[in-house]
């Protein structure tokens, strides 16, 4: 399964000039591939525009060779899940275990209740996600990092063979991050990984192909470790880096 | 199973609110008058169709509630929300007031469903991008300028003209055709529930935002406008079978909601039970607090409804 953008332009309703000029990217199975820049550089405009969400002002998304426009609701989310930055807190009072449900009969909605395999299946992602303590508490109830534990819960439940994560950690602790990142690294070599992440560690950490968003157009591409340097930095986010060695793993930090 | 329990405790509840109908009001009739000569009480048959219409009112209006609330994310969502109490009302003040009553007992309803069937396709139109909450802007606009037109006739109009006009405001379910509106409202009432029980999980998806239900497989513009035009009909529907009933679907979708939480599917079928029952229950106490001169039910729903709605809002919060 593969995710690709040819040439994407995008403008938001308003502004004067586009905030992606020409960005061109592929996703596909084998390492979690993160997206960088800094604060409005475009990188969940990316995202919306990779899910069909937003519609490019020129440039094409296919997913597996077809525009991801002309895939049915029901295919494409079947193949290619999201997770959102910011989730909404809905007007009613979902349990974990019906917002994540969601996430299975979003493809099938005319099914009253779960088939017994979707319930295994809903258990098991639970489990995956450390859920299983709060299944039957209101989504209402809970903090935002356990919120974005649930949204991922929901993406993963259904087993896509893509996956679009903006800022899936941002407000998880260290303990779920890992949590987080280790079940995308799993995933990594047969589900297609995007992570949007200002966390530049946890890029050098889990990701396995890096890509810097800048001035509306992919400024730098390629192994982490060449990507994520002081040198590319710098113009991107306007500081200056300083890279350092902590038993044998790149730590990289602004001065 | 605890959902068919949930719904059949509403079932019951909206039957005996039923059977109070026909059974209370200014005259008491026992049991064995209401088939007289072997045909059904005049008074029991008019009692019938009312109680009948105030069921579909409150369904309606109830369903078409919990519709704009889900939809547009916000508790204060009611099912006026795009125009049509505004629109409706100028079509009837216009029909009553500029004569067209005297074709006949239909033309204020008619004219009623034109004016929010109108003011409504004016909202869907003149929002360009229809996302919910422009939606939402337009209609009050749409809803304002209808209400400002609506006083404008009232400014030049004769006196019992202008007290036709406020009694069809303030809502009744008192003079309902039940051939040429109580059945239309049915079936209208009917489709859209069977719509709605199939695409549930859409609306469900639609509470966590626009953009979350596309990412569940929701075509959120298309279900976005098409579900707030059906709400919208629903209660353009029932507006002109009924006048402008507030409340009903402003608290009843709320109340069942925080009772019983959850999906969609689940509360969708309570919903409207309760509305139904609710609507039929303020008919009879209109009735029956003052026989002589009748209470609109519009008045009652607003009496009844607004201390048990703080009433609940508080308990909850105290709860939580």
């Amino acid at each position: 399964m593969k995710l690709t953008a040819e040439t994407l332009v995008y403008t938001h309703p308003g502004a004067s000039a586009p905030v992606l000029n020409g960005v061109s990217l592929e996703i596909a199975p084998g390492a979690i591939a993160a997206l960088l820049g800094r604060n409005g550089s475009g990188k969940s405009t990316l995202v919306r525009l990779l899910s069909g969400y937003l519609r490019p002002d020129s440039g094409t998304v296919t997913l597996d060779g077809r525009p991801v426009s002309e895939w049915s609701a029901s295919e494409r989310v079947r193949r290619l899940a999201v997770v959102q930055q910011h989730v909404p807190l809905p007007l009613t009072d979902y349990t974990v275990r019906e917002a994540v449900a969601m996430g299975l009969t979003g493809v099938s909605r005319f099914a009253a209740s779960l088939t017994p395999e979707q319930s295994a299946r809903l258990d098991e992602t639970l489990e995956l996600l450390d859920l299983t303590p709060f299944a039957d508490r209101p989504c209402r109830t809970l903090s935002g990092g356990e919120r974005q534990r649930v949204s991922a819960a929901t993406a993963l439940v259904r087993s896509p063979g893509l996956l679009l994560l903006d800022e899936p950690t941002s407000a998880a602790d260290p303990a779920a991050t890992i949590r987080i990142m280790g079940l995308l690294r799993r995933l990594a070599p047969e589900v297609g990984v995007l992570i949007a992440t200002h966390d530049l560690q946890l890029a050098l950490e889990y990701a396995g192909y890096a890509m810097l968003l800048h001035e509306g157009q992919i400024f730098a591409s390629g192994a982490p470790g060449d990507v994520l340097t002081p040198e590319q930095l710098a113009p991107v986010y306007g500081c200056t880096f300083r890279r350092y060695d902590c038993e044998h793993r790149p730590v990289i930090l602004p001065e | 199973m605890k959902h068919a329990r949930i719904a059949l405790i509403y079932l019951i509840a909206a039957v005996a609110a039923f059977v109070c109908g026909v059974l209370f009001g200014a005259v008491g009739i026992p049991f064995s008058e209401f088939v007289q000569d072997g045909a059904l009480n005049p008074i029991v048959e008019l009692r019938l169709v009312r109680t009948a219409s105030a069921a579909v009112a409150g369904a309606s209006l109830a369903v078409s509630g919990l519709v704009f609330q889900a939809v547009l994310r916000n508790a204060l969502a009611e099912p006026f929300l795009l125009g049509v109490s505004g629109g409706a009302g100028l079509g009837a003040a216009g029909a009553i007031l500029l004569g067209f009553s005297a074709w006949g007992f239909m033309s204020v309803p008619l004219f009623a469903l034109l004016g929010a069937v109108a003011a409504n396709l004016l909202v869907f139109v003149s929002v360009r991008r229809r996302t919910a909450e422009e939606l939402l802007l337009g209609g009050v606009m749409i809803g304002t300028l209808a209400s400002s037109l609506l006083m404008v006739l009232i400014t030049f109009s004769h006196s019992h003209d202008m007290a036709g006009v406020i009694w069809w405001m303030l809502g009744s379910v008192q003079n309902v055709d039940p051939a040429r509106q109580l059945a239309p409202a049915a079936v209208v009432l009917a489709a859209v529930l069977v719509f709605l029980l199939f695409r549930a999980g859409d609306v469900d998806l639609l509470t966590f935002g626009p953009e979350y239900a596309w990412n569940h497989g929701v075509n959120a513009r298309v279900m976005t406008v098409l579900l707030l035009a059906l709400a919208s009909l629903l209660a353009a529907v029932t507006v002109s079978m009924a006048g402008i009933i507030g409340f009903c679907g402003l608290v009843v979708p709320h109340i069942v909601r925080r009772l019983h939480g959850g999906s969609h599917r689940r509360i969708l079928i309570p919903c409207a039970l309760a509305g139904a029952a609710f609507l039929m229950l303020a008919d009879v106490l209109g009735r029956v607090v003052s026989p002589v001169r009748e209470l609109p039910v519009g008045m009652v729903t607003a009496a009844v409804g607004c201390p048990v709605f703080l009433w609940l809002l508080n308990r909850g919060r105290a709860g939580s």
